[in-house]
């Protein structure tokens, strides 16, 4: 009952605090009313009797506070006084708050779009049950060189048997093969070939039919298909009697057995799965046909613990095959990282660590705002708190004003991180990306980070409140710039600017090695021609092309009938294609060289037919280039190396040496090198973000070497390569009706193409150094500023006692200079530091580059200067006898 | 006639205001009147806290407040005891009652007497 009445009365005065607000109001002036007539009967003058009357009630906005107080704390009056007070205030330092919450806003938005790239690329869980389970297994060479050992077959086989961490393996590689659609004409797909335990080991079972079974993995007569949800829609209308149907893939028939649900990607955008097509047993180690492979982890079984075990097995096996391999380790990995290019992780968490950096430039710059704010205030608050204001109900409204404050900054970050997350989605699309990433918008990410914005803005809007409340109200009255709280506020205003300055300076000194890194990128010299280089993937189906020397010879047709082209220059195929990474990874050793067992050299390897060098503007430096004999199957396979590996391996006469790939394998043949060309850029092996920055050394075998069923057409014209198109298509297809051409393309695009994250990056870290160096200036100005008005009087005195104005503007630029230097100093530490952290993705630029920090030192402090010369002049330009006056 | 007033004691107000309320429905300014009268002007209500503590004891339903036309024709905000508030007098009452004979007991003490 009681509670029930107080629980009534206070939703009441919450309801009705209008009206409560008036009924106190007149019951106030009643009482004054009456005690007037009362003093007046005793006979005082009506004037002198309301003075009684008011003292006698003591403060009569006093007793109305405390009274409403009484009433219950009126949590919603006092909010909604103190936000239209806040409104007002904010209005009056509009320029100062616009400035505040556009900085929130900025850093809000850009912290929470990084944050969801991350969470996008590097975060998220794969689309897979239990994916953070699913491991990728890779051998490694035990010394930690470079090199890629490959599993074969046998590997898997006798890893899979002897390890007891994972629940399960598979393998699997990707290779275009050709399909014939409905209307007979051959399409070039993906098609990953697998074993049959890939699929239960991602754990996603077929939506329809089945997955392969035990057995119709590893021959070489394979004769099931699974199909994906896309191709399904495409070719069967998603009729349930594509089970059962049959798809000649490869030349092969083979009989749909299952479709992957809609959605369904491995390891990234295949429309097709095939079992294995190696005959086990007669797959020899050293074969060379190798796949990726990945696992299960078992429940429990920590990737520590897994890559210790994994590295002992691959030990073993390599011990018990001593011709075939180096010593060898194994690295157990998170399945989701071996799709993302390499140095992607260290420049999106740098990314995210600039961002940050970025994120506490703008929390320093609204403390400093607000800072200001308040000592611009700190007269208003003790003329407040003379008037009987309490001290608990100014710091409230600091309070709300800085809710105010944030809470509008927080909302519009929400719009602008909508649209900035959606552009660099766009912009993402370019990056070789695995299909799962999907860059949206982290709203959660989102909310935390306002969350936590909104709580530095209060406790940064409150603390100076804090500090002004307690003030002795006479001493901030009578001495207006003395006072012992604006210098310790002061302080703290002159360490956040410092501390900005600092964390720009380390942005920018980021962002300038990187787009260095971009410029050079760009104008190395590729070692080759691209411009008027036509680039095209040809894929012989193999069953249609069954005899190897009816494949060479195909090739050899091709190449003859593209050079009778007109305008075309030179024409040639390689295996790879130039500017996204070498095919091969080769271990060769030289002839009369002996080698400690197992450590033999590793080269690029890439097979060209003739003709490559000419079409690619390559100089050749010795020897000749191969032969139509050479490029031919069952011809005499040679070599040609570049100038790196001729140089260190095999000295001046390179030319009529022979090397043996695989490195001490015996029933390779010695292949005799030919020529000697220069270096070329072939791109990184991972075809990632930047390019290999050193030489590597290269080898090119003659095409014959191998009866290839796919390569790259590479031909070169005097005007542009893309009118060369239709001639190229028309003659394949004339050629071989069933050989899809595919991935057509200039060169140079696929070269722009693979350094184009690199420019991405470049632009964002531009980007957020430049947003750091505006909000720097900003802050910068708003304490010098401050400060030099604050010292008017001081400035006033001097000028007044004879100073120049040019003195004056000195004082204030020395004040300026000091803090710039001591955040410069800071800041360049710390660039010393990200440039550190940036070292594996720079190219061709050192941490410490003198011109990038000669660069960031001069705008900053450029800036820096700016910034604190306009209230510099301003101060020397002020006339003394006003400003004296004014105080 | 000079008299020295003393400040109420730290937490009687609410005793006397019930206690005065009791006899008949009165405003602010009345009540602090009545109260002066009755102590014989020993007493000064602090007029300042007496509106919190009225709309303290309102709150907790005590009192009830309304406004009604004053005998000189103008309006005023009147309190009214409510059967709550009698019954928080009674209880204030046998309160101070025992606190006081304690007192007295105390002051009243045989030995020493002052």
């Amino acid at each position: 009952m009681r509670l029930l009445a107080e629980l009534v009365s206070r939703i009441r005065s919450l309801i009705w605090w209008r009206r409560e607000d008036a009924d106190l109001e007149e019951e106030i002036r009643f009482h004054l009313e009456k005690e007037l007539e009362k003093n007046v009967a005793t006979g005082m003058s009506e004037r002198e009797a309301g003075r009684r009357a008011r003292l006698r009630l003591g403060g009569v906005e006093q007793v109305k506070e405390r009274t409403r107080r009484a009433r219950g704390l009126n949590l919603f009056d006092e909010i909604r006084r103190n936000l239209a007070q806040s409104v007002r205030q904010i209005r009056a330092t509009r320029l100062l708050s616009l400035t505040a919450i556009l900085t929130l806003a900025v850093g809000v938005a850009l912290t929470a779009t990084a944050y969801s790239v991350v969470y996008a690329i590097l975060l998220r869980p794969l689309p897979f049950p239990d994916s953070n389970r699913l491991v990728a297994v890779d051998l490694i060479r035990a010394d930690g060189s470079a090199g890629r050992p490959q599993f074969e077959a046998l590997d898997l086989r006798d890893f899979r048997e002897r390890q007891r961490s994972l629940e399960s393996m598979g393998g699997y590689f990707q290779r275009t093969v050709s399909v014939i659609d409905a209307d007979a004409y051959a399409r070039g797909v993906t098609g990953t070939f697998v074993t049959a335990s890939a699929l239960d080991v991602l754990g996603v079972a077929p939506s329809l039919g089945r997955a392969f079974r035990q057995g119709e993995d590893f021959t070489d007569d394979i004769r099931h298909a699974v199909i994906g949800y896309a191709l399904w829609q495409d070719r069967y209308a998603g009729r349930d009697d594509a089970i059962g149907a049959t798809i000649r893939v490869d030349g092969r028939d083979l009989e749909v057995i299952g479709v992957m649900p809609a959605g369904f990607s491995f390891p990234g955008g295949e429309e097709l799965w095939l079992p294995m097509d190696f005959d086990l047993p007669t797959t020899e180690r050293g074969s060379g046909r190798s796949f990726s492979v990945l696992g299960r982890l078992n429940d429990g079984v920590s990737i520590e613990a897994a890559n210790a075990e994994a590295a002992i097995i691959a030990a073993g096996i390599a011990e018990e095959n001593p011709g075939y391999f180096p010593p060898l380790s194994a690295k157990i990995s998170p399945f989701a990282e071996r799709y993302l290019p390499v140095g992607i992780t260290r420049l999106l968490y740098t990314m995210l660590a600039a961002v940050v950096g970025v994120l506490l430039i703008a929390c320093a710059n609204v403390s400093g705002l607000l800072l200001t704010r308040a000592l611009i205030r700190r007269t208003e608050v003790s003329v407040r708190l003379a008037l009987g204001a309490t001290r608990s109900r100014i710091v409230f409204q600091f309070l709300v004003e800085a809710l105010v404050l944030s809470i509008v900054g927080c909302l519009s970050a929400f719009g602008l991180s909508a649209v900035a997350t959606r552009g660099l989605k766009r912009l993402l699309v370019e990056l070789p990306l695995p299909e799962w990433v999907d860059v949206s918008l982290a709203l959660p990410a989102l909310y935390v980070i306002a969350a936590l914005i909104v709580a530095v803005t209060i406790a940064t809007g409150v603390f100076p409140a804090l500090r002004l409340a307690r003030t002795d109200v006479a001493s901030t009255l009578g001495d207006r710039s003395q006072s012992s709280v604006s210098r310790k506020m002061r302080r703290t205003g002159s360490i956040l600017v410092s501390g900005q300055i600092a964390l720009s300076c380390a942005l920018l000194i980021g962002a300038g090695l990187l787009i260095l890194s971009v410029v050079q990128v760009r104008d190395t010299d590729m070692g080759y021609d691209a411009s008027g280089v036509l680039t095209a993937r040809l894929q012989l189906p193999a069953a249609d092309h069954v005899e190897p020397i009816a494949r060479s010879a195909l090739f050899a047709d091709i190449l003859e009938r593209t050079s009778a082209i007109p305008g075309v220059s030179a024409a040639s195929v390689a295996r790879g294609l130039p500017g996204t990474g070498p095919t091969f990874s080769w271990m060769f050793e030289v002839r009369g060289e002996s080698y400690e067992s197992g450590i033999y050299p590793e080269a690029d390897g890439m097979p060209v037919a003739h003709g490559y060098f000419e079409t690619m503007s390559v100089e050749l430096h010795q020897g000749r280039d191969f032969t139509r004999n050479e490029s031919r199957f069952g011809g005499t396979p040679a070599v040609i190396v570049n100038e790196t590996l001729a140089r260190r391996h095999l000295g001046p006469n390179a030319v009529g040496r022979q090397i043996r790939i695989g490195g001490g394998d015996e029933q390779e043949p010695w292949l005799t090198v030919v020529g000697v060309v220069e270096d070329t850029r072939i791109g990184s092996s991972s075809g990632g973000i930047g390019m290999d920055p050193a030489a590597r050394e290269q080898v090119y075998i003659s095409w014959g070497v191998a009866p290839y069923s796919t390569g790259t057409l590479l031909v070169s014209s005097d005007g542009d390569p893309m009118q060369l198109v239709s001639g190229v298509r028309g003659l394949v297809h004339d050629a071989a009706p069933s050989a899809p051409v595919y991935a057509v393309a200039r060169l140079s695009d696929v070269i722009r193409d693979s350094t184009w994250a690199f420019g991405l990056f470049s632009i964002i870290f531009t980007t957020f150094g430049a947003i750091a160096l505006i909000l720097s200036a900003v802050g910068l100005y708003g304490v010098i500023a401050f400060g030099a008005d604050e010292r008017r009087a001081e400035m006033s005195l001097r000028m007044a006692l004879g100073a120049h104005a040019g003195a004056i503007v000195r004082l204030i630029l020395t004040d300026v200079g000091k803090r710039l230097a001591c955040g410069i100093g800071i800041g360049v530490a710390m660039g010393i530091f990200v440039g550190r952290s940036l070292q594996s993705v720079l190219f061709g630029v050192e941490p410490v580059d003198p011109f990038v920090y000669t660069l960031v030192l001069v705008t900053v402090a450029g800036a820096g200067l700016a910034a604190g010369i306009l209230p510099a002049y301003r101060a020397a330009g002020s006339d003394p006898a006003a400003s004296l006056g004014r105080q | 006639v000079k008299k020295t007033r003393s400040e109420l004691l730290q937490g009687t107000l609410e005793l006397l205001v019930l206690r005065v309320l009791f006899v008949n429905p009165m405003h602010g300014w009345g009540i602090a009147q009545r109260i002066e009268q009755m102590s014989n002007e020993v007493f000064a209500v602090n007029q300042g806290s007496l509106y919190p503590a009225l709309q303290r004891m309102k709150r907790k339903g005590w009192v009830s407040a309304e406004w009604r036309v004053t005998d000189n024709n103008r309006r005023a905000r009147y309190y009214r005891l409510t059967a709550l508030g009698r019954k928080q007098l009674r209880h204030e009452r046998a309160e101070w009652d025992r606190v006081s004979a304690a007192v007295n007991g105390i002051l009243d003490w045989p030995q020493g007497t002052a």
